[in-house]
This record gives C-alpha cells, structure tokens and sequence, in this order.
C-alpha cells in the first residue's frame, strides 16, 4: 500500500494566453484539458467572442491531454462564433488531432497545423 | 486515496466518484502503463480512454443521488499478453442521447481508442472494460 499523488491536485501549468490585435483574437492554451480546466478555457473562449473578433485562433500545440469535455468546449465555441467570427484551431499530433479524429469531431472545425496556417486561413 | 497492489505490479483505487480526483488517478495511470512497457500511443490511448470512462461516471452514474465511488483497476494480463483497465461504478447507468449536442462523445473516444471494450451496464451499476496489447518482450 502506497500513498499517492496529492488529492484534488490541478492539472499541472494550465493557461491561457490572450493576445487581441483587433481583427484577430488568439489564444494559446497549455497544459491538460479535462473536466477540471475545461471550464476555464470555455470562459477565455466566451470573453474572446464578446469582443466580436473577425477571427479567433484557439491554438492547442502546447496541450497535451484533451478530453471529450475540452473538446465540448471547443464545439460550444464554434457554435457560439456563428457567421460572425471565424473560429479556426491549431492542433497536431495525438494529444489533440488524434482524439478530435475518433470522435469525429474534426470534420466540424477549421483546423491547422501551425498558428501561421491559421491567421493566413490556409 | 489508496493504492492496494491486488498483483504485485497492478493497480486497484476506490475514490469519490468528483472530478477533482480525476487527474492524479491519470497520472498514476499514465506512470503505470510505462512501467508495463506499452509504447507511447498505446499509453496516451490508455490514460485517455480511463479518464473518460472515470469522467462517465463521475458526470452521469450518480447523478441525483448520494456521492458514490468508482473503483480503478489497472491489470497485466499475462497469459493474454494485455493490459486491463476496468473502471466500475455503482450509480444507474444512463443511454447516451441519440442527439448528444455538444456532449457525449466519451463512449465514442473510448471505442476508438482501445481494441477491445465492454460496457457492462446493470440495475447496481456499470463496468467499463478496456484493453491494450501488451508488447513482445
């Protein structure tokens, strides 16, 4: 019998960086998206759209764990941005494309493989 | 929490079915599926598929009722040469929606990262069974 990791610990150095020019909103998020920080990030998401950006960029290179409930947050948001703001995501690999793939869901977002495909739209 | 070795080398906890728990359960898990040897996919399927079937029951076994528990258990199957994860609640289980919205994609994740799963729902609970090769020495 061993004790183990401390009880309610928070997914280790999750954030959320915003940088607004304007026409565009970005965010880069870190760190693991689960049930505990989905929430967060669903907030940054709903304050970037209230600005009414002509394009917002949720850029997931630095996640490295991405649960259905992050990904609900992502479909809220692309929901939420309607016609009114492109919502465009960066996502590679098989902490985030991977899981996006087998639900399905990727087929429902515009997604890049790095930010600058994303601000370009390519 | 408690970890009590069932095998020398397996894991078996039994934590509040919060959220909050979640994340060092899967970070224990990640620890243990390298201790196995599985390769670096096969671990991120694994850590991923028994997060969402720890965050099923956590959202949905028990909802309306008194706070329950999930059982976690990490297994090595030698003979079959796999690796075992089955997750056990003890609420009511409940169908996904046939329009699931934004949410409910946690049984599809879980069918499309593991080869071999088995819901087992029954009027005291569910288990949720998955399972990954284990690689050739």
């Amino acid at each position: 019998m061993t004790t183990a990791p401390s009880e309610g610990a928070t997914p280790d150095g999750f954030s959320v960086r915003v940088e607004d020019t304007g026409d565009t909103v970005v965010l880069s998020v870190s760190g693991e998206v689960d049930m505990a920080t989905a929430p967060a990030l669903e907030e940054s998401i709903k304050g970037a759209l209230e600005r009414a950006p002509k394009t917002l960029v949720v850029d997931l290179s630095g996640v490295g764990f991405l649960a259905s409930a992050g990904m609900s947050v992502l479909i809220g948001g692309n929901q939420q941005a309607g016609g009114r703001t492109q919502f465009r995501l960066v996502a590679v690999g098989s902490a985030t494309l991977r899981p996006m793939e087998l639900t399905g869901i990727a087929a429902e977002f515009s997604i890049h493989p790095t930010r600058d495909q994303a601000l370009s739209g390519g | 929490m408690q970890l009590d070795d069932v095998q020398e080398g397996d894991l078996h906890v039994r934590v509040p079915a919060v959220a909050g728990r979640l994340t060092a359960l899967r970070h224990a898990l990640a620890e243990w599926a390298e201790r196995c040897g599985l390769d670096a996919q096969d671990r991120e399927a694994l850590t991923l598929a028994s997060y969402e079937a720890m965050a099923n029951s956590v959202e949905h076994a028990y909802a309306g009722q008194l706070q329950g528990v999930l059982d976690l258990r990490a297994e090595r199957d030698h003979a079959e040469r796999r690796v075992v994860v089955t997750v056990t609640d003890y609420g009511q289980w409940r169908a996904p929606p046939s329009d699931p919205g934004t949410r409910g994609r946690g049984l599809p994740l879980i069918r499309g990262l593991t080869p071999d799963s088995t819901i087992r729902p029954s009027p005291h609970g569910t288990a949720v069974s998955m399972s990954w090769p284990l690689p050739d020495r």
